[in-house]
């Protein structure tokens, strides 16, 4: 399975416009920057946290608690070249450090440096039974998305198969990974297959306790799925939760809109992020949908 | 006694014992005389004094001439040594002869009228003659050049005095002489017995002589242990000293290393000079019974000395240090050869072991090299590093040089030294190419760059691995992980050259076509259409390929193709497959894929030329116009309807869309289609109701192609590209819902501890 920094700066023009995903959860007491490296030694997780590709900061943060090693501190806050920097520094005092790889090969894949990421990450794979099994999760986690990238650029049915069955194993590894049931949906919904994503977001949500990227997925594939009320409950609950997610926001417009013919109600929340809206990106394509709307009226 | 010419030599025994019976018959006759005579007269008195007289001159003589025969028969070879004996109890038994004799020459004269007749003190002359007979002939004994009768007569007639003996003055004076004569008597048991009773502090204070029967004794049980007076290095060193049963009483080693022990405490301390030989001795002794680590702890302080030596003390030292050497290394007992061949370097001991000259740089180098493989199988990495660190900066002409480099890299690696242990790896493949260690160096090296993140190492570990052990078992793992590292740093050129170095090691066709197939998969992804189109080109050449593989380079090409606006190649690609589409038939989902995608994209050629065509002609006639748009239409959709004729497949789905979206042009294109009134009335009717019927069509077209392409995506038939679009229609733009490769939102997860 094979990919490259060309092949993703082609093929990745439009994640740019996702890093507003759950801006809200950057901010967050592990986010200290004090230990330097990372910790070799199995034990109790202390804190989790799931980054999007190409975001700038952790999209979930789960069992917070104490200083974060370096490393970590900055994947977290999205400083990607740092990490990586940092990464590397440890992988060189202590080569096959299980958290060091996996914190390599996740700042690599955010990077959008899919086949360095994969390989560090196969190497990883390949360091067991060594490398506990919550790093050999996130480490399949991140074999399944490059074999799904790989799936996207083939086309070709069987890849997608074994991307899916590469997060299921993932998932099966680790009863705290999150980000391959999100990517499993992702996948899915990628496929077409509204009903098996809509199954992945809510193992992920079960998993995450209901967080954002979840909600949103399920949102997402629930309007694929033409399941117009669970969309809207879905996106409903995000913008409940923070009144500040544009995204949210425009995807209840778009299914109050397309869903229950509630041009009204769409119009208002559109018209209000066409004004108010502090994501550029949502707020262009709100203008361009309550333009639609007002035509159609 | 046969003296062997013939002669009967008469024994003194048998002489004394005439000699008796004759004085005995004379006896006889004077009391017989007596009794039939009257006193003795003058004459006859001096008759019978100077008989008397006689008898003992002959008894002297007699003795005389034994004691000088003794002399005499003591020094030639056979001596009988109990003639000692005998003629000791000879001169005893005359010693009374004498005495007797005396007393009758008394009686005798007191008898013929000398009333004051005195004895003439025969039996003390004869004393002092057999005294002085017992001095020179235990003297005699005593010498070492004797032969072993008059030896052991001496030896004989001492032990006969000594019995006799109750003078303890006089008995201590013999008991020095008569262990000397046990020994040279070779009655060593004895011999150490009565020299060891003399080594006693209680028995004799003065050191000197305790070390002089020391000694002594330690002669006599060499000869009982079979052992040499020399510390016998060489012998031992041959193997010619081992204790075996031939080798006499098992005790009689120890009991030799005993005295050698009792030797060196009354030698004092260690000096270094003094006591060598007995420590060399005890050492080899411990030797020859296999401990040899008794041995060498008893030489160890001394080979610690750093004092000077003589000629014999620096030779003992020298064979004790090669010993010490050679065992060390047979034992692999690498530490303490280590520091055992620097202390040889630095007193300069000169080692031998034997006739052998031992060099204690070569130990030196021995006990690093070997030391350090045996610290490095323990798991002690940092010491083992030490050791090949030294060993390759000092053995450079080492046969084991290039081996001990290779381990230096391992050790470095063990002790945690990551940098230095790649270095090292590095160096040794540009140094040792055709090692037998190149294989593991290189791998271990590229695998350790791996784990370090060094990629610019990785890169040059991974190609050197290829180019130089592409028959390893490891060769297919580090050249798939060669090519993804080098693609992932851009090297496609490098990368795939590694992937199709791997299938042209496929020995079977299908196999190595597969594996092409892959490259070819992946150039798709990271190579320009023209790459791919060579690679397909490469695949095709290959020839008698297995269909399925054949199908998918005729996609790749289609697709490369199309992207290169290389119709004709779609074409081409388009008719190869269908006559391989012909052999398979429609049992494989792959396959339908494959053959689907390129129907599909020979369909969207044509479509896409055919609606650029005739929407860009200038309309004269509207019904003709009408006529040829239909027919239009008809084709693209027959090519499109062509695409899902082949079965279910992921490609029918996009045909579909595709359709509904031709059918929603044409529509559009029609619409405002008009003809003018002034025409013929049949005419204008007859193209409105071709336009109506037209129109209907299509829209009916579009809804049921939407319908059936929203099934199919919704059960995963879908490509990615086309799914939302499919599922969402026309609102798909305005939903932030891009999950193409475009728009995936991809997720990693970290999990801190």
């Amino acid at each position: 399975m094979m990919f490259n920094t060309q092949v993703s700066q082609w093929a990745f023009p439009l994640l740019l416009v996702l890093t507003s995903l759950g801006i809200e959860g950057c901010v967050t007491s592990g986010s200290k920057k004090t230990e330097e490296g990372v910790a070799s030694s199995p034990g109790v997780i202390r804190h989790s946290f799931v980054l999007p590709l190409g975001g700038t900061a952790a999209v979930w943060n789960g069992n917070e608690g104490g200083i974060l090693p370096e490393v970590f501190s900055l994947l977290e806050k999205g400083d990607l070249e740092g990490a990586e920097r940092t990464a590397r520094a440890q992988l060189a005092k202590s080569p096959a450090d299980p958290q060091a790889f996996l914190a390599l090969s996740a700042s690599l894949l955010m990077s959008r440096k899919i086949e360095l990421a994969n390989y560090y990450a196969t190497r990883l794979a390949t360091l067991q039974p060594d490398a506990p099994a919550v790093e050999q999760s996130s480490a399949k986690n991140i074999q399944g998305i490059a074999k799904m990238l790989f799936a996207v650029g083939s086309t070709r049915n069987e890849d997608f198969d074994d991307a899916a069955t590469i997060f299921r194993d993932a998932l099966s590894a680790s009863g705290t990974q999150v980000a391959a049931a999100l990517n499993l949906g992702e996948l899915e919904l990628m496929r077409g297959r509204p009903t098996e994503s809509l199954a992945a977001f809510g193992q992920a949500s079960e998993r995450c306790n209901e967080c954002r990227p979840a909600l949103y997925g399920a949102g997402i594939a629930s309007i694929r799925a033409r399941q117009f009320d669970r969309a809207r409950n879905e996106f409903k609950q995000l913008v409940k939760r923070n009144d500040k997610d544009d995204e949210a926001h425009y995807q209840l417009a778009v299914t109050e809109y397309y869903g229950f013919q509630d041009v009204d109600g769409a119009s208002r929340r559109l018209k209000d992020l066409a004004t108010g809206g502090t994501d550029t990106r949502v707020r262009a394509m709100a203008e361009s949908l309550l333009r639609k709307l007002r035509a159609s009226k | 006694m046969n003296r062997g010419n013939g002669e009967i030599e008469m024994k003194p025994m048998r002489k004394s014992c005439l000699t008796v019976l004759a004085i005995t018959l004379i006896c006889i006759l004077n009391v017989a005389a007596k009794k039939g005579k009257p006193a003795i007269d003058g004459a006859a008195l001096k008759t019978t004094l100077a008989a008397i007289t006689s008898d003992f001159q002959k008894l002297e003589k007699n003795l005389q001439q034994q004691k000088a025969n003794f002399s005499k028969g003591i020094r030639k070879p056979g001596f009988d040594p109990q003639e000692a004996v005998r003629l000791d109890r000879h001169f005893r038994n005359e010693i009374q002869n004498a005495a007797k004799l005396d007393e009758k020459w008394v009686k005798a004269s007191q008898k013929g009228g000398r009333l004051n007749a005195k004895k003439h003190n025969w039996e003390s002359k004869i004393t002092r003659l057999h005294v002085q007979w017992v001095k020179q002939a235990m003297a005699a004994g005593e010498n070492p050049k004797a032969g072993k009768g008059a030896h052991l007569a001496s030896l004989k007639l001492m032990q006969t005095v000594i019995a006799r003996s109750e003078n303890e003055s006089e008995l201590a004076g013999f008991r020095p002489r008569l262990a000397r004569l046990y020994q040279l008597s070779e009655k060593h048991a004895d011999a150490v017995r009565a020299f060891m009773e003399l080594a006693d502090p209680q028995r004799t204070t003065d050191a000197r002589r305790r070390i002089q029967y020391l000694t002594s004794a330690a002669a006599s049980q060499a000869v009982l242990a079979h052992w040499p007076l020399t510390p016998p290095w060489r012998e031992v060193a041959e193997a010619k000293l081992k204790e075996s049963p031939r080798s006499g009483d098992p005790g009689a080693r120890q009991g030799l290393k005993d005295i050698f022990i009792r030797l060196a405490q009354e030698q004092g301390g260690i000096d270094n000079t003094s006591n060598w030989t007995y420590d060399a001795h005890t050492g080899l002794i411990d030797w020859t019974a296999g401990r040899t680590q008794e041995g060498m702890d008893l030489w160890k302080p001394r080979l610690n000395s750093q004092a000077a030596l003589n000629g014999k003390a620096s030779n003992h030292r020298a064979q004790a240090g090669g010993f010490t050497l050679i065992e060390l290394r047979a034992k692999k007992s690498w530490p303490e050869l280590e520091a055992t061949a620097r202390q040889a370097i630095a007193l300069r001991w000169l080692p031998v072991h034997g006739k052998q000259k031992i060099d204690p740089v070569a130990m030196l180098g021995d006990a690093l090299f070997e030391g350090g493989k045996a610290l490095l199988t323990a798991g002690d990495a940092p010491n083992a590093e030490a050791k090949f660190a030294e060993f390759t900066g000092s053995f450079r002409k080492d046969r084991r040089y290039e081996e001990a480099f290779f381990l230096r890299g391992k050790a470095e690696q063990g002790a945690r030294h990551f940098i230095e242990a790649l270095t090292t790896f590095k160096d040794f493949i540009g140094r040792f190419p055709g090692s037998r260690f190149n294989e593991e160096a290189t791998r271990t090296g590229f695998d350790l760059a791996t784990d370090m993140a060094d990629e610019e190492s990785g890169l040059y570990l991974g190609k050197h691995y290829i180019s130089s052990h592409s028959k390893s078992g490891h060769a297919r793992r580090i050249t798939e992980s060669y090519a993804q590292l080098a693609l992932g740093n851009g090297f496609y050129s490098d990368g795939v050259a590694a992937l199709e170095s791997l299938a042209a090691k496929v020995k079977d066709k299908s196999g190595r076509a597969d594996a092409l197939a892959r490259i070819l998969d992946i150039q798709v992804l990271v190579a320009t259409p023209d790459s791919v189109l060579d690679t397909a080109n490469r695949l095709i050449r290959l020839g008698n390929l297995p269909p399925e593989i054949m199908l998918r380079v005729f996609r790749a090409q289609a697709r490369a193709a199309s992207t290169s606006n290389k119709k004709a190649l779609v074409s081409r690609a388009k008719s190869e497959a269908a006559k391989l589409w012909a052999r398979l038939g429609d049992s494989d989902q792959q396959n339908r894929d494959a053959w689907g995608e390129i129907l599909f994209i020979e369909a969207e050629e044509h479509g896409n030329k055919e609606i650029g065509e005739i929407f860009s002609l200038e309309i004269q006639d509207p019904t003709a116009h009408l006529a040829r748009t239909g027919a239009e239409y008809d084709q693209i959709k027959s090519a499109y309807d062509g695409v899902c004729g082949i079965g279910r497949n992921l490609y029918c789905a996009a045909a579909l869309f595709r359709v509904a979206r031709v059918a929603e042009r044409f529509q559009t294109a029609i619409s405002d289609l008009g003809i003018p009134d002034t025409l013929e009335a049949a005419v204008v009717e007859q193209f409105k109701t071709r336009k109506a019927e037209l129109i209907n069509r299509w829209q009916k077209d579009a809804a049921a192609a939407d319908s059936q392409a929203s099934e199919l995506a919704g059960q995963g038939m879908a490509p990615t590209g086309y799914s939302m679009a499919i599922q969402l229609g026309g609102d798909a733009d305005l939903i932030l819902d891009d999950r193409t490769i475009a728009g995936f939102h991809g997720f990693t997860q970290i999990d801190v501890r």
